[in-house]
């Protein structure tokens, strides 16, 4: 039987696909920026996990 | 994607503007290219690479200098390769150039126009869209290099196999995000010390980033172990072959073969017995512990039920029943509010509801079980124990019978038996001496990472109690958890493409190969064929040449399956030409008359290189009627010919000297040989 999934599980599903999407902007563009691409996968983890202060 | 025609300007060994026009048709789907070596049949395949994604193969040497030297020498300064391809029933002309002496950045390298009838559209982004057409990390599986097919059978064959299944599964995009976010992760944990946290966090922090370190280490170790017993395994399959080819030693090697056969079976029914063994103490170790209690519990009830108490002597139903129809079972009236009424609703209390008798039956079920289970659990057990003891013994005397062959085969001074036997045993103590070594480091890899959790856990406790380190926990664990589930997807993932490949390729060998063998693919990529007594076939066995090939065309098969694969994490596959470059190796002839039959079914289209030596044994022959396009590539000299001898070939009845001299230039001609 399928579980409906969790609040947390739905945000990790989310937030896999604007990463996957990051990773596909990147592999098809031929961009070998690293440091760019991680830099934009740490803004996605920032915006799923605002601090109380954002 | 159908090629339909490649043009090479000034590109490394060919000089001026050539070209070579495939063959488009389904039924003659071979183009083939006769080339000696050192004639540019490594480079026609790298002007596809190159030109596609500006890369080339590993082998190409020299890599940087593309123009031909005597179109420099002539004040040339721009090489060019194009390729007008069909994709999707659209045309295009993908054109990459070459500069001498400017930087890709400072012009238009790379261009891809789609040809509509009577004018051109340029691509305004040409890198995604040859791409979407064939992934760059799949590309170079359409390139078959049979010179080198040792690769599956090699040292590193388990990371490039690997690589090379994951490459047509697409899954590049999930790989290139499981190492981001590992950096990412180690990112905000490094920046949690930073915070007002103790210098404690400091230390563990340190503390985790060394034991990755550790683990790192450790698992390159062991793939490396790894890697040298499967070398190892090889030389011993190389020595057995040789012992049951000789007359002396063949009747021994027989005898061995059908031990260790034995002995694997007989290790087989050991480690199920254990396992039996320990799944019954799993099972019913409780059986045995709770007598006591099983017995007092099924005693108890028994009496109550004996004595009307359990369940309730009436049920919740009956009551109900009662109540509603406001007369009781004696006839009298039970109205509402009166005395009567209550007294019987107050039964409900005791009543026992259908929940209640169905728990009742279902312990008292269980507790006749755990009574009969009990009393035939022992039994059980004896017999996987007698299975266990039978099998160990069963080990001890196969071992004993291999020893002996092995004393029986060093004592025989025939032929270098005992040098190769001696040789045998000596490799077999070192695989084993690496075995030992392997578990110790996995003993030290899992006792690393039970260290590396505790930090992991002891430093979220110390920061969980830092605001201004709980932030970096939270996006930490985050990045972790999905690391994680990326990785649990693409085991899933693998382990399907693993079955899917794994098929194809038994398919292909039986349809290529004359004995019966089984392939072997291990989790870990590790890929082997075995003979029917289950002991590898030598690396230098026809069979596993045929390997590579038959990976590759597994692979090629795949790609086009998945052309519409769906999952968004993925990339898609794709249908694309296949080139081989010498795909026969050192077959002998019956095996490459099969494979070359086979050939033209291994893509929708087929470019074939191959020299005179490759072509010979019946090759062209069996491909025939599937050759649409036939090519020779012949060898300029600006030398003059001296006292070399001519080297002349028959295509078609026709005769091509593969190479001239006093030629204006030093390079290779693309000189077309079809039946046509």
């Amino acid at each position: 039987v399928n579980q409906p999934a969790s609040d947390d599980e739905e945000l990790q599903g989310r937030v896999i696909e604007q990463i996957v999407e990051l990773q596909r902007e990147f592999y098809f563009e031929n961009k070998d920026k690293t440091t760019e691409r991680r830099r934009r996968l740490r803004e996605i983890i920032e915006r799923a996990t605002p601090s109380r202060d954002d | 994607m159908w090629l339909e025609k490649i043009t090479v300007k000034d590109f490394r060994c060919f000089y001026g503007e050539q070209s070579i026009d495939l063959s488009t048709d389904p039924e003659k789907n071979v183009t083939v290219v006769h080339a000696e070596n050192g004639v540019g049949k490594t480079t026609l395949l790298n002007a596809l690479l190159w030109c596609f994604y500006g890369m080339t193969t590993a082998r190409f040497e020299k890599r940087d200098d593309l123009l031909h030297y005597d179109a420099i020498a002539e004040g040339r300064h721009s090489a060019f390769v194009e390729v007008l391809f069909e994709h999707n029933e659209n045309r295009y002309r993908a054109r990459r150039y070459a500069m001498d002496g400017a930087k890709p950045e400072e012009y238009r390298e790379f261009t891809i126009m789609r040809l509509d009838q009577g004018h051109s559209v340029t691509l305004e982004r040409p890198d995604t869209f040859i791409n979407t057409v064939i992934p760059k990390g799949m590309a170079s599986h359409f390139l078959f290099d049979g010179e080198h097919a040792e690769v599956f059978l090699g040292e590193d064959n388990r990371s490039r196999i690997r690589g090379a299944v994951q490459d047509i599964l697409g899954c590049t995009l999930v790989e290139t995000a499981i190492k981001d976010l590992s950096e990412t992760a180690t990112y905000y944990r490094r920046q949690m010390p930073t915070t007002r946290a103790s210098a404690n966090m400091t230390e563990i922090s340190s503390r985790i980033d060394a034991l990755a370190g550790q683990i790192q280490t450790a698992q390159e170790l062991r793939d490396r172990l790894k890697g040298e017993i499967e070398v190892i395994e090889q030389q011993i399959a190389d020595i057995d072959e040789n012992l049951r080819n000789s007359a002396a030693a063949k009747a021994l090697q027989s005898q061995r073969d059908s031990a260790a056969r034995e002995l694997a079976r007989a290790r087989k029914r050991e480690t199920d017995a254990q396992d039996e063994v320990l799944r019954w103490l799993g099972d019913n170790g409780r059986y045995l512990v709770s007598t006591r209690i099983t017995e007092q519990t099924f005693e108890h009830l028994q009496t109550q039920e004996t004595k009307g108490r359990i369940p309730s002597p009436y049920n919740e139903e009956f009551v109900r029943d009662l109540l509603d129809m406001g007369r009781c079972i004696c006839g009298a009236p039970l109205h509402h509010g009166t005395e009567a009424y209550a007294s019987v609703e107050s039964m409900l209390q005791k009543a026992a509801n259908a929940t209640l008798r169905s728990r009742l039956s279902s312990i008292r079920a269980r507790l006749s079980q755990l009574k009969s289970e009990r009393q035939s659990a022992p039994g059980k057990l004896d017999a996987a124990n007698k299975r266990l003891a039978t099998a160990r013994q069963e080990i001890s005397s196969y071992e004993a019978e291999l020893a002996e062959i092995s004393g029986k085969l060093a004592g025989i001074d025939l032929d270098e038996i005992a040098v190769r036997e001696a040789k045998r045993n000596e490799l077999r103590k070192t695989a084993n001496e690496k075995r030992e070594q392997i578990g110790t480091i996995n003993f030290r890899i899992e006792s690393a990472e039970a260290d590396k959790g505790n930090a992991e856990k002891e430093l979220k406790r110390l920061a969980e109690n830092d605001a201004d380190a709980r932030i970096f926990v939270r996006r930490y664990s985050l990045c972790e958890t999905l690391k994680g589930r990326l990785e649990r997807d693409l085991q899933e993932e693998e382990k399907a493409a693993r079955g899917v490949l794994r098929a194809a390729i038994r398919k292909i060998l039986e349809q290529t190969g004359r004995k019966a063998f089984r392939l072997q693919m291990t989790e870990d990529y590790g890929i082997s064929l075995l003979n029917e007594a289950g002991t590898q076939l030598p690396k230098s066995s026809g069979e596993n040449q045929l390997l590579g090939l038959a990976f590759t065309a597994a692979l090629v098969e795949y790609a086009r399956v998945r052309q519409n694969a769906e999952d968004y994490r993925l990339l898609k596959g794709t249908v694309a030409p296949l080139v081989l470059d010498s795909p026969f190796g050192q077959l002998d002839e019956e095996y490459r008359k099969t494979t070359a039959e086979y050939v033209p079914r291994m893509a929708g289209q087929v470019v074939l290189m191959i020299s005179r030596s490759q072509a010979s044994g019946g090759v062209i022959e069996a491909l025939r009627e599937r050759i649409g396009e036939e090519y020779a590539l012949v060898r300029k000299n600006k030398d003059s010919r001296g006292s070399r001898a001519r080297e002349i070939r028959q295509f078609h009845g026709k005769d091509v000297e593969m190479a001239t001299f006093d030629d204006p230039f030093d390079g290779s001609a693309i000189v077309s040989v079809s039946a046509s």
